[in-house]
């Protein structure tokens, strides 16, 4: 699981929506790579992925002023890169060739010993392809949950699922992945 | 707890997410279980490797993109935008208006009958014979004068005379140059027919007979009356081989080009109106019925509430006439000359 960023969320809430410049940029920096994350894993194309992440932070930047603050401020970000993730898949058939295998590899971070990072560089592309070939409504949650940390809830807030929704899709998108990835598995 | 139940609740014991009683029922179903432990430890691995998985990172300037995009436009692009929005609003609305008003201008042109008409009499005309007082189709004119090729009534009998003297139809058609409107069109078309003036060329021929001496050249002109367009010789071609001798006499008393235009500048020697239910059915029947009886139409104009067809028909076919016209529709004739002509004129007032 990821650690987010401390942040005194109450505050700095305050300080975007008076429109503090110097707010909405330690925002971006703080969620730029969880949101740039979700939307590369969803959409497997990385110029997309930015795309999609850059309309986010726009978004958040135009209507923060009607984010009453009840639920987290992340939650909301991943509600909205969700949302914009998958009204682009909507319609259009996507399956993750090998550059975009090749991307999201490289994408993550190096490994210092050559051998474990080709093992490693195997094993990524492997896990990528088959995220990438789940259906898009268990791959997000799989995406959020597993790639993100989010809990139940939160995910069933951002996506405005029914929690017994989010358990199922979630342990289907599990299962799934566990026939594809079992020569790795020991 | 069977295998299929406890498998279901792999996700939630992984991420800690079970209640009480669920984990209970588990974990005894599994302490019973080899396959499900095995099962359940290929599905740790699972989502251990997911966890696993490295983080993605932002491409680099991401940062900086995202700022320059939500910075607001300078006051100089933002005046642009102003200035120019209007035009990229108004040059669609302005074309879609000037579409709107054409497609509307054709489709009142198309359906208002008055429009088309005074379109059609804006347009040149063949000229009426020379000292024909009557410049529109079907209007009542001034009598015209001596030299016009209409007869006077003294010239009738000299008519009658003459058809028995007259030369074969043949060699007359070509001194009056018929036009060559068929008859099937001539009956049935009711939105072109007007007045259908003698060619230019007939009329003057015609004239060119008549003015030496008028009454002798009028019936000489009128004379080949199986001259007449070819509309009415086809017409007669194609009657059905029992026509009566009753339907030949009418055919040879039809009136030449020349007097046509003359009759169609007198006023009628019978009006009246003709109610109908069904117009253009009527319209269709009325031009079958001229044409049976030999009958010509004149002029047709469209008035407020109806059709006014004004035409000329042999006084001996003229009772048939009435007969026919009774079974069309309502004849109520307002206005019956004493006495009929050789050559009645009927004006029909069709309405609805």
């Amino acid at each position: 699981m990821r650690e987010e960023t401390a942040l005194d969320e109450r505050g700095f809430v305050e300080r975007l929506r008076a429109g503090d410049p110097r707010a909405f940029e330690e925002l971006v920096r703080s969620y730029q790579h969880r949101v740039f994350g979700v939307a590369a894993r969803m959409l497997g194309n990385a110029s997309e992925a930015e795309e999609v992440a850059q309309e986010v932070f726009l978004r958040v930047h135009r209507a923060v002023g009607e984010f009453r603050g009840e639920a987290k401020l992340s939650t909301w970000l991943y509600a909205i890169t969700s949302r914009l993730c998958l009204a682009r898949l909507a319609g259009s058939e996507r399956r993750l060739g090998r550059e975009g295998e090749e991307v999201l590899v490289r994408l993550a971070n190096g490994h210092a010993n050559p051998v474990a990072a080709l093992e490693r560089s195997e094993l990524e592309a492997a896990l990528h392809r088959a995220i990438a070939e789940l259906p898009e409504d268990r791959r997000i949650v799989v995406v959020l949950r597993d790639l993100e940390g989010l809990s139940y809830e939160e995910i069933a807030e951002a996506l405005e699922l029914p929690v017994g929704t989010v358990r199922s899709r979630l342990h289907r998108g599990r299962l799934d992945l566990r026939e594809k990835l079992e020569r790795f598995l020991p | 707890m069977i295998c299929h139940d406890a498998r279901e609740l792999f996700s939630a014991l992984v991420d800690a997410a079970l209640t009480t009683e669920e984990r209970a029922v588990l974990d005894a179903h599994l302490a019973a279980c080899p396959e499900c432990r095995r099962e359940l430890a290929r599905f740790r691995g699972t989502v251990a490797l997911l966890h696993a998985v490295a983080p993605s990172r932002a491409p680099v300037g991401f940062v900086d993109r995202v700022l320059a995009a939500a910075r607001p436009a300078p006051w100089y692009e933002r005046l642009w935008g102003r200035l120019s929005q209007p035009l990229a609003w108004k040059l669609p609305i302005e074309a879609t208006v000037v579409a709107l008003v054409a497609v509307t201008a054709v489709y009142l042109y198309e359906r208002t009958p008055e429009l088309r008409q005074a379109a059609r009499l804006e347009a040149p005309v063949s000229p009426a014979p020379e000292g024909s007082r009557a410049d529109v189709p079907g209007r009542p004119a001034e009598p015209p004068p001596a030299a016009a090729p209409g007869p006077a009534p003294s010239a009738r009998s000299q008519l009658s005379r003459d058809v028995a003297a007259s030369p074969p139809p043949g060699s007359r058609s070509s001194q009056y140059g018929f036009r060559d409107a068929p008859a099937k069109e001539e009956a049935g078309d009711t939105r072109e027919a007007e007045h259908r003036a003698p060619e230019p060329g007939a009329v003057t021929g015609a004239l060119r007979a008549e003015s030496p001496a008028p009454p002798a050249k009028a019936a000489e002109a009128e004379a080949p009356a199986a001259a007449a367009p070819p509309a009415l010789k086809s017409e007669a071609a194609t009657r059905p081989a029992d026509a009566t001798e009753e339907q030949a006499k009418r055919a040879l008393a039809r009136p030449s080009p020349g007097r046509l235009a003359g009759l169609a500048s007198a006023p009628a020697d019978v009006s009246g109106r003709l109610a109908v239910t069904d117009r253009a059915a009527a319209e269709r029947a009325l031009g079958a019925l001229l044409a049976r009886l030999g009958a010509t139409e004149v002029a047709r104009r469209a008035e407020t509430g109806g059709l006014v067809v004004e035409l000329v028909v042999a006084g001996s076919a003229y009772p048939a006439l009435v007969e026919g016209l009774a079974r069309i529709g309502q004849w109520e004739p307002d206005r019956v000359a004493a006495e009929l002509p050789a050559q009645v004129r009927v004006s029909l007032r069709i309405t609805d």
